[in-house]
């Protein structure tokens, strides 16, 4: 059952971080800009789980989570089943989390 | 005491080459000195009156030549491997435990070439005699290497060993090496996220507030906090895990200093035109938050009004290990009257106290137009 609004034109954001206090201020930043708030989860399993389900205009992917999963095989798992925009949330991160960060098309980093 | 021990060393190894030249002499009068006693004896070595061994083949050609290929190839892949042997030993003499059993192998191999190379020519040449002193020369050094061989197997067993311990111990180094970056890794990635959390509770603090000074204030201090989580982040980032690369450091700070100042929509562009610098943290953290406050203070100061203009940053690798970093703006200029040495506005105060710090030296000027500060410092000053 889908709750979202379908005459809203928000665009819609799902915020995957395990740090509570970071991801409260990428919900701040993003509600005034505009955007309303799917969700914000700590895990990679859980943020799998509402991408696929609620098609978000657009993720934001911390790298490191909660769990045995991390931000780039969630990303992976959920360009498998959904086109979705999804940013890392790193500036710069040890080369090979990079590189495989590459290779699963990511849309940016922040 | 060391004294004894150092002259006992040199007196062995005088008295082991000189040993060795008394071999090569006792050896060569054992051989020559049967000749001078026995004047018949080379006639005799060398005698030929004997049957060649062809005709026991009955000349036919191809047991003949069948021996004659047979027999060179042996000599030649035996001299050959003797040559290999010899050279080894000559060039790793020092490293290469029982170079003198190789030595051993290398003669007993000569010498079976050698049987070899009189088989075939006994072929044509019955000099039989020579052929069988060149058997019996054989027959001494294998039996010598032969018997000296089984000694050398326990300390070539308890070398085997020890080259295998070494192994493991290399290899348990390698591996607590690995864990040790492993946990710095994790060390500066938890110290960067507890900066980042330190930003967020800034910025969170400033959402609270009405005051455009306070929201200010919170935004500076988030910026400060800021450019020391990107040295934290760029130095797990980095292979070498105690250095980052400041030229990429200052482009991403220099561009997320802009963002948080509305830029890039407001008509500021930031031209960058960085040199490669390898700097420690002790030094990129200090040099970080210098930055900060001369890109801010542009920005802030620099272009009132929506004035439009370019910030450049530069940095140069000087002689002496030195370098320069430079932030010069096309903005207003700063006021006549500001002296950077007795200026109390914090961002000054924190580009003294750094540079200070890292024994740098540091202007600022006013240049047509705008500003331009310059920052110099040695590179390795971390030897403290």
């Amino acid at each position: 059952m889908m709750h979202a609004d379908l005459t809203s034109r928000e665009p819609r954001a799902l915020i995957v971080e395990d740090e509570a206090l970071i991801a409260e201020e990428l919900r701040e930043r993003l509600l005034r800009l505009g955007f309303s708030i799917i969700a914000t989860v700590d895990s990679a399993e859980e943020g799998v789980a509402i991408a696929t389900r609620e098609r978000p205009d657009l993720v934001l992917m911390d790298i490191r989570l909660r769990g045995e999963k991390d931000g780039v095989e969630a990303a992976r798992e959920i360009r498998q089943q959904v086109d979705v925009p999804i940013v890392y949330l790193t500036a710069y991160s040890d080369r090979l989390t990079v590189d495989r960060a590459k290779q699963t098309e990511h849309d940016g980093f922040i | 005491m060391s004294s004894p021990t150092l002259s006992w060393g040199s007196v062995e190894a005088s008295f082991s080459t000189r040993r060795q030249l008394y071999a090569i002499l006792v050896g060569s009068a054992l051989v020559i000195s049967p000749f001078l006693i026995w004047p018949q004896l080379t006639k005799r070595l060398l005698a030929t009156n004997f049957l060649p061994h062809r005709y026991c083949f009955l000349s036919d050609p191809g047991m003949v030549w069948t021996h004659v290929v047979a027999d060179t190839l042996i000599a030649i892949a035996y001299f050959a491997i003797s040559i290999t042997l010899g050279y080894m030993v000559h060039k790793a003499r020092r490293d290469i435990p029982f170079h003198w059993m190789f030595l051993a192998f290398g003669l007993f191999i000569v010498a079976c070439g050698g049987t070899h190379f009189m088989e075939v020519v006994t072929i044509w040449i019955p000099a039989y005699v020579f052929s069988a002193a060149v058997k019996l020369f054989t027959a001494v050094v294998s039996l010598t290497t032969a018997a000296v061989l089984p000694f050398t197997v326990p300390l070539v067993l308890s070398l085997v060993q020890q080259a295998k311990k070494s192994e493991q111990v290399t290899a348990r180094l390698r591996a607590s090496e690995e864990r040790k970056e492993i946990l710095l890794r994790e060390v500066h990635h938890r110290v960067k996220n507890n900066l980042a959390v330190i930003c967020s509770l800034f910025y969170l603090q400033s959402l609270h507030s009405q005051d455009a000074a306070t929201v200010q204030v919170f935004s500076e201090m988030e910026n400060r906090v800021h450019s020391m989580a990107l040295v934290h982040e760029s130095l797990y980032g980095s292979e070498n895990l105690a250095r980052i690369d400041f030229a990429a450091y200052a482009e991403a700070l220099a561009e997320d200093i802009f963002l948080s100042y509305g830029v890039p929509s407001a008509p500021v562009h930031l031209k960058a035109d960085l040199e490669p610098v390898s700097m420690s943290v002790d030094l990129a953290l200090p040099c970080g938050l210098i930055l900060n406050e001369l890109i801010s203070n542009s920005l802030r100061h620099g272009f009132p009004n929506g004035a439009s203009g370019e910030i450049k940053l530069t940095l140069r690798n000087l002689p002496e290990g030195k370098c320069s970093l430079c932030v010069e703006d096309s903005g207003v200029g700063i006021p006549a009257d500001l002296d950077v040495n007795t200026n109390n506005s914090l961002g000054l105060r924190l580009v003294r106290l750094f540079t200070q710090q890292i024994r740098g030296s540091f202007e600022l000027v006013k240049s047509d137009p705008g500003t331009s500060a310059r920052l110099q410092f040695t590179v390795d000053y971390d030897a403290r």
